[in-house]
């Protein structure tokens, strides 16, 4: 069992959930946005799930979240679990609410 | 085991693995491999994902110059879902729970995710996703199998084709060697392909609903053409009863197809009805033959055009005519239309290369013709040049105005010059006819009779023209109805101004080969019926039971009659009256 960074102190687990109208007109959550999303997840180490009514989607998957097919003016609910949860919500909610599709605000990792 | 209801377009069934279509038609040659091959199988799908992801990146660099960063981005899109890990993950667990080749393993993840956002019901973004889905799993499929990726023309093994729908010339590539059946979701009884189907005797069932998500290619499917049914994974004793059905349709098509009944077609009354074939290829001449047929009544000479990338040669078209002339011998006519092409039978090879916006309403069939003369040219001197070998007989399509036959029959004089000139031996008396299926010719029928020798009613165009409904366009399909009052009165009118003039007019929609259809249209004065060869035995069966008086009788009641409904209830009720088992 290796465990790492003992002398380190643990690493603050922060855990964000944000409610968000999805924008991205229009079309709304689709390939473009939802693959650059999880894109931008897969490069923090934090957790990332978006939520519909019926549906958790996994942020890391563009495909899962495509199946929730959400439209302009769709109501998500955003929780992001992680260290770096406080430095992905911002990027994470600008791809969700930008104002047309490409115009999305560049997240760090572009 | 699921099954789904369409429309049985060609009878048969058969049984096999499926071979989904798209745009390209990539076959899945293995479904499953041995265990010892899984990783292997893991590996190439790992590689296909990162090619792909990297040919999408490309694309991306070279469409941003070109078509702008907006556009390629979506490019970029697909890159990044090419490196998805849900879609990693499902097929790799797919391939090694199931054995499952890299192929069908990916085809299997793509259509359960696609499947998914069906079950979230029906919107336009789950269409489009699906479009996208579907472009993805072609693409993946195409770097997977490299350049062995088959097209339809090199099937060799016994499949199944599934697509959303065939362009006419990707049926007229189907070899039924290979090709045991086919279904597709869209579609009706009356579309090219299910013409072309007919045609080919290839087991068919069109407008089944969307059924693709639900398969991949390699599943074992049904096809019955009998009752319009595709069966998606069948369960064991279905698979048993299809099974005996196709071995004793095999076993009985040999005597049943052969129908060979010379004598003529009589009615009650002694008055004779030529029945003659609808033919696509060289070869259904015989199938004319086979089924007791006066001759061929409609050639479609499209075929010639609709599989390659340059126009056919003056020889290929002699060559093909030559031989459907012989084949018939000099007793019987063959009835030679030239080129239909446009319309949904499009081709590059004619110069088609523009989109039009309404294809059905542009240039298309003679109209093209005549825009393009060097071609119809070509076509004309083959016919005039075959004539010597039989009785043939040219038909113009699609003439709307007196003024586009005048064209046509000026340009068919400058071609027999031109033989006359180079003392190539044809025909000086050779027959000359018009379609009518716009209804523009149907209103002209008095003054174009003066002009031909026959009339040939088109009457699925003439349907789809008349009502102003798409034949392929399956929400208007109640539309599109032969048993239409106005397509009665038409037809009435068109027989009357034939009659008159004293020529020939004969029906070779697909009106003419429904047994419902045949007492109307002896009763409307029609004489003769063009249909597609397996339905001369019945019609002839039926013409003898028909005798004159009644059938006038039972036209003149149908005239009378206010909605499609009523006619087809009214003719129906008819047909039975005078079949001998009452229709059972």
């Amino acid at each position: 069992m290796g465990a790492p960074e003992l002398t380190s102190a643990p690493p603050t687990v922060r855990r964000i959930t944000r409610t968000v109208i999805v924008a991205n007109p229009p079309m709304g959550l689709h390939v473009r946005p939802a693959a650059a999303f999880a894109k931008l997840v897969r490069g923090f180490k934090c957790t990332v799930a978006l939520s519909n009514a019926v549906k958790r989607a996994d942020g890391r998957s563009a495909f899962d979240l495509l199946g929730l097919l959400a439209e302009p003016g769709t109501e998500l609910v955003l929780e992001i679990e992680g260290e770096d949860a406080d430095i992905a919500v911002g990027p994470l909610c600008d791809i969700l609410t930008a104002d047309g599709e490409g115009n999305e605000t560049p997240g760090p990792l572009h | 085991m699921e099954i789904r209801r369409g429309v049985a377009v060609s009878p048969g069934v058969a049984i096999g693995p499926a071979l989904v279509l798209d745009t390209e038609g990539i076959l899945i040659p293995i479904r499953s491999v041995p265990p010892e091959q899984v990783e292997g199988e893991v590996r190439r799908l790992r590689t296909a994902l990162a090619d792909a992801s990297r040919l999408a990146q490309e694309k991306q660099v070279k469409l941003s110059a070109k078509l702008g960063k907006e556009i390629a981005d979506i490019f970029q899109a697909h890159s990044g879902l090419y490196e998805d890990p849900k879609l990693v993950r499902d097929a790799e667990a797919l391939i090694r729970a199931n054995n499952y080749s890299a192929e069908y393993g990916v085809s299997r993840a793509v259509r359960a995710i696609m499947k998914q956002l069906e079950s979230a019901g029906i919107s336009p973004m789950a269409a489009r996703l699906q479009a996208d889905f579907v472009d993805l799993e072609k693409q993946l499929l195409l770097l997977l199998q490299g350049e062995a990726g088959q097209p339809l023309a090199a099937i060799t093994n016994p499949i199944v084709v599934l697509a959303h729908d065939l362009t006419p010339s990707e049926t007229a590539i189907l070899d039924p060697s290979t090709v045991h059946a086919l279904a597709t979701e869209s579609g009706g009884a009356t579309s090219h392909t299910a013409i072309l189907a007919g045609a080919l005797e290839i087991p068919a069932v069109v407008g089944v609903g969307r059924f693709l998500s639900d398969v991949s290619g390699g599943d074992t499917v049904i096809v019955d053409g009998y009752q319009g049914l595709l069966i998606l994974d069948p369960d064991e004793e279905t698979l048993r009863r299809y099974t005996d059905l196709r071995s004793r349709d095999l076993s009985t098509s040999a005597a049943h197809q052969i129908l060979q009944e010379t004598s003529p077609a009589l009615t009650k009354d002694g008055e004779r009805v030529h029945l003659f074939g609808n033919i696509e290829f060289p070869g259904e001449a015989r199938h004319c033959l086979d089924r007791g047929a006066d001759g061929v009544g409609l050639y479609r000479t499209e075929f010639l055009y609709i599989n390659k990338s340059g126009d056919p040669t003056e020889e290929e078209h002699f060559l093909a005519y030559k031989s459907v002339l012989q084949e018939i011998g000099p007793e019987r006519p063959v009835v030679i239309r030239t080129l239909d092409l446009g319309g949904d039978k499009f081709t590059a090879a004619a110069g088609l290369s523009k989109q039009e916006k309404n294809p059905f309403l542009g240039l298309r069939s003679v109209r093209l013709c005549l825009k393009n003369q060097p071609m119809f040219k070509t076509q004309l001197r083959a016919i005039l040049r075959a004539s010597v070998y039989g009785d043939l007989r040219i038909m113009f399509p699609m003439v709307s105005t007196a003024m586009e036959l005048r064209q046509c029959k000026s340009i068919l004089l400058e071609v027999q010059e031109d033989l006359d000139e180079a003392k190539i031996p044809f025909k000086t008396d050779i027959p000359i006819g018009t379609m009518i299926e716009v209804p523009s010719a149907a209103l002209m029928a008095d003054v174009l009779a003066r002009q031909v020798d026959f009339f040939s009613i088109g009457t699925n165009d003439l349907v789809q023209y008349t009502l102003a409904a798409d034949r392929n366009n399956e929400t208007v399909a109640d539309l599109y109805n032969a048993a239409d009052p106005s397509i009665l009165r038409l037809l009435g009118h068109v027989i009357r101004a034939a009659n008159a003039a004293d020529i020939e007019v004969n029906i070779c929609g697909e009106m003419s080969g429904e047994p419902m259809f045949a007492q109307l249209l002896l009763g409307l004065g029609v004489r003769q019926l063009s249909a597609t060869p397996r339905k001369i035995p019945e019609l002839k069966r039926i013409v003898r039971l028909i005798a004159i008086p009644e059938a006038e009788r039972v036209a003149g009641e149908a005239l009378q009659l206010e909605t499609a409904r009523e006619v087809t209830s009214y003719l129906r009720e008819q047909l039975r009256r005078i079949l001998p088992d009452g229709g059972d």
